[in-house]
């Protein structure tokens, strides 16, 4: 339970710290880009003329680029100017509306075509200096869909580890009431009866865990903000809005409940469709061992899963061919497979390959080393 | 209601059942007899399609049962109640859901659920038992909750794998007259697996006998003999 809340709050904290940080890096580029992006300042001893700021602008908007252009006077100037400076009266008295230049702003539908509007405006009478905020804008773009990519395969990655700790742990849980659980289906259960409970057991991990990561972010981000005001310099992001927190929440807990139900409902299908759990379910000669224990044995050891998937893990044969190969397997990677027959072992050659002298009725398999017992079946017979 | 044709099942090279052909009609009551190792507990598994057979066919309730998709498993064996000779009553779970676990799987209303499970306990006179575990029930007590859970919600057919075998002779008499009583009050069919020769010699049923999987008597007059 511990282990699986905590894989499951790591893994969900990542997926949220990295959101918050797009949605971050998003709102400073809306910022960015909201500015104006481009500003043509004409000489300040010069007062344009409305046929002057008529044609330039009609000559930018002729491109086709432009998202907004506007005039901003001398006047208009001094005012932003005071606005910005209310705080402080020894500033204000030095400046006069004649001291500034009226100027033009542009704002272009894509950042990358600012350089071609400046060229454009440069060679107007009256204009003196241009600026525009083309490396920022273009910056941010290129670091907030790295981060955006690197988000995806980071997360990506560690949801894939979280499915597979759900999987195991939901999995020996319903290895351990396989018993249980085939009493049932012969008396009729369906799979959503017997799924149920360990589908509720994985959402509720995802819950605690979405619960969880979610409080660490958001207590971070609270813990940092003076930093990050400092950081940000004014750009008004922080502190995050209420909704978009709640949001965030919202999307954490999500993601955390279909990671929890889909690990355990296939936790269960993985027993379910095996019938009976670990189990070996032909023979002849062959040996075919199906069921949770199998999928353990997937898990760690990936090279041992079955061509089919996850379903067909071991297979034994008594001849030198045929399904020998997945023992063979096993074996070579440190297993030790042993067959019974009641309580006479069946003996195996384990130098050509684990295979067993006759068709075994019960087969374990486990790890040589620590002698923990990978997949323990038995036959339809028994 | 059942007709089994050339039914066979081995397990590797092993027959266990060799072309068995018999039929039940409806509402019959038939003892399954034979040695230990006969086919018995197979025959019920493959009744219960627990089991597939290898060749030959069975048909319970016109349904072909080799051929039942496992999406439609659940839905047949919901017509059919089973006794196991080990009970197999979940030990977590009190008297009363234990016997009501059936009505569960069938998505049966509260208090469809509360008012049937009260009827089969009091069938088996273990109301008064009902919140008692099954640790705390004697081997009598625990066969007589697994024959409640398995007419609960009465079946069409009731399978009774060797529901005696555990028990002592007064016990035995007093379960087989239960099921006798669930026979006639429910119309259900009625398959008892047992190797219990005392019993079957006291009633006049029909006994179907196994011999190292093979059918050797079909008698209507209530006679084991091996």
């Amino acid at each position: 339970m511990l282990a699986a809340v905590a894989i499951m709050s790591v893994t969900l904290f990542l997926a949220c710290a990295f959101f918050v940080i797009a949605a971050g890096s998003q709102a400073v580029l809306y910022y960015f880009e909201g500015r104006p992006q481009l500003n043509a300042y004409f000489k300040s001893d010069v007062i344009p003329t409305p046929q002057q700021i008529e044609s330039i602008k009609s000559k930018v908007l002729s491109t086709g680029l432009i998202d907004k252009v506007k005039y901003i006077s001398k006047e208009d100037a001094f005012d932003i100017y005071k606005n910005l400076n209310k705080q402080d009266p020894l500033l204000l008295e030095a400046v006069t509306p004649g001291m500034l230049p009226a100027s033009i702003e542009v704002s272009t539908k894509n950042p990358n075509d600012l350089k071609a509007i400046s060229e454009l405006i440069k060679s107007e009478p009256g204009i003196d200096d241009i600026r525009f905020e083309e490396d920022v804008v273009v910056n941010l773009t290129r670091w907030t869909n790295s981060l955006r990519t690197i988000g995806i395969v980071f997360v990506g990655t560690h949801i894939f580890i979280t499915f597979l700790v759900i999987l195991l742990i939901v999995g020996l849980k319903v290895a351990n009431r396989k018993e249980e659980i085939s009493v049932m289906q012969l008396m009729g259960a369906g799979m959503g009866y017997i799924a149920a409970p360990f589908v509720w057991e994985g959402i509720t991990y995802g819950i605690i865990g979405a619960i969880i990561a979610w409080g660490t972010v958001y207590l971070i981000i609270l813990y940092s903000m003076g930093f990050l005001l400092t950081l940000l310099a004014g750009i008004p992001i922080l502190p995050p809005p209420i909704l978009f927190m709640f949001q965030v929440l919202g999307g954490t807990t999500l993601m955390g409940v279909i990671i929890g139900a889909i690990g355990g409902w296939l936790a269960v299908v993985e027993l379910v469709s095996g019938g009976h759990g670990p189990r070996i379910v032909a023979w002849d000669r062959r040996v075919r061992v199906e069921g949770i224990g199998d999928l353990l044995m997937g898990v760690l050891y990936p090279r041992v899963r079955a061509r089919g998937g996850g379903a067909d893990l071991a297979r034994a044969a008594g001849g030198s061919h045929g399904g020998a190969w997945l023992i063979s397997r096993a074996c070579a990677r440190g297993l030790e497979a042993r067959g019974r027959d009641g309580e006479r072992p069946v003996r195996t050659s384990r130098s050509s390959y684990c295979d067993f002298g006759r068709s075994p009725r019960a087969v374990t398999i486990r790890d040589r080393h620590s002698r923990n017992v990978l997949v323990d079946a038995q036959s339809e017979t028994e | 209601m059942i007709a089994a044709q050339d039914l066979t099942k081995r397990f590797g090279d092993v027959p266990v059942l060799e072309k068995v052909t018999f039929n039940i009609g409806d509402g019959e009551f038939v003892f399954l007899t034979g040695k230990s190792g006969s086919g018995k507990t197979t025959l019920i598994r493959l009744l219960l399609r627990d089991l597939l057979a290898n060749s030959g066919s069975l048909v319970v309730n016109d349904i072909d049962v080799s051929k039942i998709p496992s999406g439609k498993l659940p839905d047949y064996r919901r017509e059919i109640g089973v006794v196991f000779q080990d009970f197999k009553l979940l030990a977590d779970r009190n008297v009363l859901e234990n016997v009501s676990l059936p009505l569960m799987f069938r998505g049966v209303t509260t208090p469809e659920i509360e008012s049937s499970t009260k009827a089969a306990l009091e069938m088996v006179d273990l109301w008064d038992k009902a919140s008692l575990f099954p640790a705390q029930l004697s081997g009598g007590e625990t066969q007589r909750v697994a024959i409640a859970r398995a007419i609960v919600a009465r079946p069409r057919l009731l399978l009774a794998d060797e529901p005696t075998g555990n028990l002592d002779p007064m016990t035995a008499k007093m379960i087989l007259k239960l099921l006798r009583e669930v026979h006639t009050e429910l119309k259900t069919t009625v398959i008892m697996a047992t190797h219990n020769a005392d019993l079957v010699n006291h009633s006049s049923l029909r006994v179907i006998t196994l011999d190292k999987g093979k059918l050797t008597k079909d008698n209507q007059k209530g006679k084991y003999e091996e």
